[in-house]
């Protein structure tokens, strides 16, 4: 029993330390090469010996050809992904209350439509949207990004302000409609404040969304001061030259808000998909 | 008084939604097919050995990459909950990252690390007596590096899932479970494999329905290559429109997949619709 118990506990550290290294493992490398020279780069070392600032230096001052717009594309990035929360939070509150509280006729086609729009892979829909846009001459437009964003964030959206708002009691609907408050005067004094963890969720996950984005600002962009920075960073990979200390110094630099955004939101990213997963 | 009727109201609720769908979605979607069944572009999709190819790669991929991260999926969870382990505390803080990291970053780090010459996973390989792969080169190497990069960055996401169904199972079952002397593994099979059985179908399904529409992580990382072996369904469309200036056949290629998709939905929302 002794050995029995023993063995277990030599085999779980095992398996939970070749996990760690393989989910970690590539986030480390990029650190590494981030902070190596452009002589070392070619050097593979498991650890970095002297770890050198020169490959952010030269991102942050845009002193490579590459990454001559960071700072534009960067803001780019912000205003995108700013603008797709705003919309998004304009579009899936609404409806959000509109399925939990209202009773109307079309519901049900409502929230089946929601919920196949949330699981229909977008990357689909890319070609028919970029025809629409050719025909709106909306191309190079960053709005043109920022409503594609907008439809595929909110039915998540949607839903989980849906879901976090079964959690309000409907008893104080009912007693602010005897007391002679209007459905929107409730909307607005009382749903909107009640649901704010679940509006930063639905912020946090719309702006992460953005951030990730590749396909539609990739296909819709075209000059160079008006692309995201991941559309930037993908035209590292057609590059000729090989800088990849200042690649990865890139791609540490755009993966640090998102992290940290997850540290922030986690509990109300994790609560959400709990719902999600304790529901079925 | 809660269920009296609000149609105007729920309507209005409702409406930018709506109409940013009917305007952005069903509406292209509805000239797309216009404009494709004015010609005959899907044959030529189809007499495109290419096309058979993608379709071969997409169903290797999904059936690769869905079943290893749901499987890993399940056994993190339940590694993360010996938390009386100081080592499991460490991963539960750590293993969401590569959920975190946008995947044009990981990609950029996974594509230096599979490099041939200055790669580092060659380099270990050599270090410990094996040959090095030309990963990023080979049919065999790229797809790996498609599925293994697939299951790095989303198992994350789906274990969040079972963890949160195995805090919702009764402590007190395992408890009996002690008491009875149950092994490990009887208390995984008659305990939480039960609770978790339908979640793990549906997770299943879901992945399944948006791995066969993954773009970005087979564009970024093989873009096709070597030699336009390794494209999906997604990635050829592109090509066909972007690439080769041949819109409508791209065009043709995904309104094919559409109905598939569609059916793979409404399948999903009927058989797990009902149980919320």
């Amino acid at each position: 029993m002794m050995l029995r118990r023993t063995l277990f506990v030599v085999l779980v550290h095992l398996a939970c330390l070749m996990l760690i290294v393989w989910i970690i493992f590539p986030i480390y490398w990029m650190i590494t090469v981030s902070l190596k020279t452009s002589k070392e780069v070619f050097n593979p070392d498991y650890l970095v010996t002297n770890p050198s600032l020169e490959s952010y230096v030269i991102v942050l001052t845009q002193g490579y050809f590459r990454v001559m717009y960071f700072w534009r594309q960067l803001l780019n990035s912000v205003y995108v992904a700013a603008l797709t929360v705003l919309f998004t939070l304009l579009v899936s509150i609404p409806a959000g209350y509109a399925l939990s509280r209202l009773r109307f006729r079309g519901q049900t086609a409502v929230s089946t439509l929601t919920l196949g729009t949330y699981i229909f892979p977008y990357a689909f829909l890319s070609i028919p949207y970029f025809i629409l846009m050719t025909m709106l001459n909306m191309l190079n437009t960053h709005i043109s990004v920022i409503i594609a964003q907008t439809i595929f964030v909110s039915p998540y959206a949607i839903w989980l302000i849906w879901e976090y708002s079964r959690n309000i009691p409907i008893e104080i609907d009912e007693s602010a409609l005897i007391d002679g408050a209007g459905r929107v005067t409730i909307f607005f004094r009382m749903f909107l404040p009640l649901s704010l963890p679940a509006i930063a969720a639905v912020g946090a996950y719309a702006f992460l969304f953005s951030w990730n984005q590749y396909l539609y600002p990739f296909m819709l962009l075209s000059s160079e001061t008006d692309l995201t920075l991941p559309v930037a960073m993908g035209f590292f990979l057609v590059s000729d030259e090989a800088p990849w200390n200042i690649f990865m110094a890139t791609a540490t630099i755009y993966s640090v808000p998102p992290i940290i955004f997850y540290y922030l939101f986690k509990r109300y990213l994790i609560a959400g998909l709990a719902a999600a997963a304790v529901k079925r | 008084m809660s269920y009296k009727q609000t149609n105007f109201l729920g309507l209005a609720f409702s409406l930018p939604f709506l109409i940013i769908f009917a305007a952005f979605v069903v509406y292209p979607l509805l000239y797309s097919a216009l404009v494709v069944s004015s010609g005959d572009y899907l044959s030529r999709v189809m007499s495109d050995p290419l096309f058979w190819r993608s379709l071969t790669n997409t169903l290797i991929y999904v059936a690769l990459a869905v079943n290893i991260k749901m499987f890993l999926a399940l056994v993190l969870s339940g590694l993360l909950t010996f938390t009386q382990f100081r080592i499991v505390k460490v991963m539960s803080y750590l293993y969401l990252l590569p959920w975190a990291v946008p995947i044009i970053a990981g990609v950029l780090s996974y594509r230096w690390m599979l490099q041939k010459e200055w790669g580092i996973v060659n380099k270990f390989l050599s270090d410990i007596g094996l040959q090095p792969v030309n990963w990023l080169g080979s049919y065999e190497g790229a797809m790996a590096a498609l599925v293994s990069f697939h299951v790095w960055k989303w198992t994350p996401l789906w274990t969040l899932t079972f963890y949160a169904a195995r805090q919702g199972i009764d402590p007190s079952l395992y408890e009996a479970a002690k008491i009875d002397g149950a092994s490990m593994l009887k208390e995984f099979l008659y305990i939480t494999w039960p609770q978790l059985k339908y979640l793990y179908i549906f997770n299943t399904m879901l992945s399944t329905i948006w791995v066969i529409g993954e773009f970005d992580i087979p564009y970024l990382l093989t873009r096709g290559d070597p030699g336009e072996t390794t494209h999906l369904l997604s990635t050829l469309g592109f090509r066909y429109a972007f690439v080769l200036l041949r819109i409508r056949e791209g065009l043709s290629l995904y309104l094919l997949v559409i109905p598939v998709l569609l059916i793979f939905i409404i399948l999903l929302l009927r058989l797990f619709g009902g149980r919320r």
